[in-house]
């Protein structure tokens, strides 16, 4: 196996896990993704560049992804943090696991612009709910709020998409 | 599947379309070979790509020229762990870009001021003002030590010895510093990753590490650098410039004079001191402790003291368990109110 292919299998291997370190250290979407690209674009030229082996790839990858966050801290502001409206969850289903036929008149592209109206919040929680597949605690720990303020955020986020695509 | 999970994946963290972008930006720095990333249509892709990158790739690298070097980007960190413990962020110009209070302790020692300044002069002001708040007392008997340690981001030893010479001319150069012991240590960004996770600092971590504690605590720097199998254990990975020898027998001198001003007879020292070299100035200078503490004691108990304790033996204080990174202590405080600004 050449080294092209090492750092496929790699990124593959490590990717989910890189992405998801990282999108909940930042405030945006974009910043996270460019900060992703660059930690993997550094790992690649050490390895092909330097010609060096990394024994712990994955605690390596995240090694650069904290210097690089430690950098976008300086000039970013971090999350904001919500206090909890207080409002109590329908447990009785779950918004984020439903199929909303309303939807279906919307392309995926049409979603996707939708969901980045939405608060930073709000996206972290769409994308740690959908990308990284993360439930309503792990969110709750990672966003640092109440689950009960997740859900009945996830809650007013449906209705949201539902109403623009009525 | 749910429509707006396939949206999501398709435009946030899309794997394929960032390996694309990454196999790209690799091309464009000539890092991959013919063989492309991602498989057989990946050839077509660059195929069609790779004139036009040929002439971006030319303008950016007669762009790159000119351009200057980025003041902002931090390429080494320098841990000083006192305590208190500072971590300063450097640029590749060696000018200090931020500087971090790493524990409670650190938060009084005013440090503002020095963004924009020389490494070394930063890392010389800011034990300075620890000395001023009260963290060091080069007056003591207690041997002081700073562990600083230099990291390189991009793991480069040229930075390391690099930072570590400009400190060391300034050590030369500053009397105040001369009258420590200034510890230098190499560390890789793995080790100041494995410290972080353990909440202990940099320099401590990395000494500690050929220390074997059964109960897993951290010794302090005094304590593993008075005992001379730890020296030669770390002597690959450490440079202690040792306290002055001018200023140790200043220090006596004073610690003698007090003495004298107790009514105790200090002839023997001062004889034992005039010829002294710096292995017997440190014997002499563990005894007057002893003495020092003996007449204390005798104080106490003439004034119905019932618990006169034990004298101190040695320069290093006991073993202690530093878990909380914010409390750990690289020195023997030098007074017990060590804590504010202007002591």
């Amino acid at each position: 196996m050449n080294k092209h292919s090492d750092f496929e299998t790699i990124y593959r291997a490590t990717f989910n896990t890189l992405s998801k370190h990282v999108y909940f250290k930042v405030a945006k979407l974009s910043d996270a993704e460019d900060i992703v690209q660059e930690v993997y674009m550094d790992y690649y030229r050490y390895i092909q560049a330097q010609n060096k082996e990394v024994e712990n790839v994955q605690a390596y990858l995240i090694q650069i992804a904290n210097n690089k966050l430690s950098h976008y801290y300086k000039d970013k502001a971090s999350l904001v943090s919500i206090e909890d409206d207080g409002n109590i969850f329908d447990q009785s289903e779950d918004p984020l696991q439903l199929e909303h036929t309303v939807l279906d008149k919307a392309t995926l592209d049409q979603i996707f612009s939708e969901i980045m109206n939405l608060s930073e919040v709000d996206q972290h929680i769409m994308f740690g709910y959908y990308r990284f597949g993360l439930n309503y605690r792990e969110l709750s720990e990672k966003l640092d709020m109440p689950e009960s303020t997740i859900k009945s955020r996830a809650q007013k986020i449906i209705e949201s998409l539902r109403e623009k695509f009525r | 599947m749910n429509k707006i999970k396939k949206s999501i994946e398709m435009h946030a963290f899309n794997e394929d379309v960032f390996l694309n972008r990454i196999t790209m930006q690799a091309d464009r720095e000539g890092l991959t070979s013919q063989r492309p990333l991602g498989g057989r249509s990946m050839k077509k892709v660059l195929g069609l790509f790779a004139l036009s990158f040929a002439l971006v790739l030319g303008l950016w690298v007669g762009l790159n020229q000119f351009s200057p070097v980025d003041k902002s980007l931090i390429t080494s960190i320098v841990a000083i762990d006192i305590n208190p413990s500072f971590e300063v962020s450097v640029n590749a110009l060696d000018n200090v870009v931020k500087i971090e209070a790493v524990n409670g302790d650190a938060e009084v020692v005013e440090v503002d001021d020095l963004i924009g300044m020389k490494v070394e002069d930063a890392v010389a002001l800011i034990i300075q003002r620890s000395g001023e708040a009260g963290f060091i007392d080069i007056e003591d008997l207690e041997e002081d030590f700073v562990i600083v340690t230099s990291i390189s981001l991009q793991d480069r030893d040229q930075d390391h010895d690099r930072i570590q010479d400009r400190i060391q001319d300034q050590i030369k150069d500053n009397e105040y510093l001369q009258s420590l012991n200034i510890v230098s240590i190499k560390a890789t960004q793995r080790e100041k990753f494995e410290a972080e996770g353990k909440n202990i600092p940099i320099g401590l971590y990395v000494i500690n590490g050929y220390v074997l504690q059964e109960d897993g605590s951290y010794m302090k720097a005094g304590e593993f650098f008075s005992n001379p199998e730890n020296r030669e254990a770390v002597k690959n990975r450490v440079q202690i410039t040792e306290e002055n020898e001018l200023k140790l027998r200043e220090r006596i001198e004073k610690a003698l004079g007090k003495l004298e001003a107790k009514g105790e007879d200090a002839t023997e020292y001062r004889q034992r001191l005039e010829n002294a070299g710096m292995e017997e100035m440190l014997q002499i200078q563990a005894e007057i402790k002893v003495e020092s503490k003996q007449a204390e004691d005798a104080g106490n108990d003439d004034s119905g003291n019932p618990d006169a304790g034990n004298p101190d033996v040695g320069s290093g204080e006991g073993v202690e368990n530093t878990e909380n990174r914010g409390n750990s202590d690289t020195a023997p405080k030098a007074n017990d109110n060590a804590g504010g600004k202007g002591n």
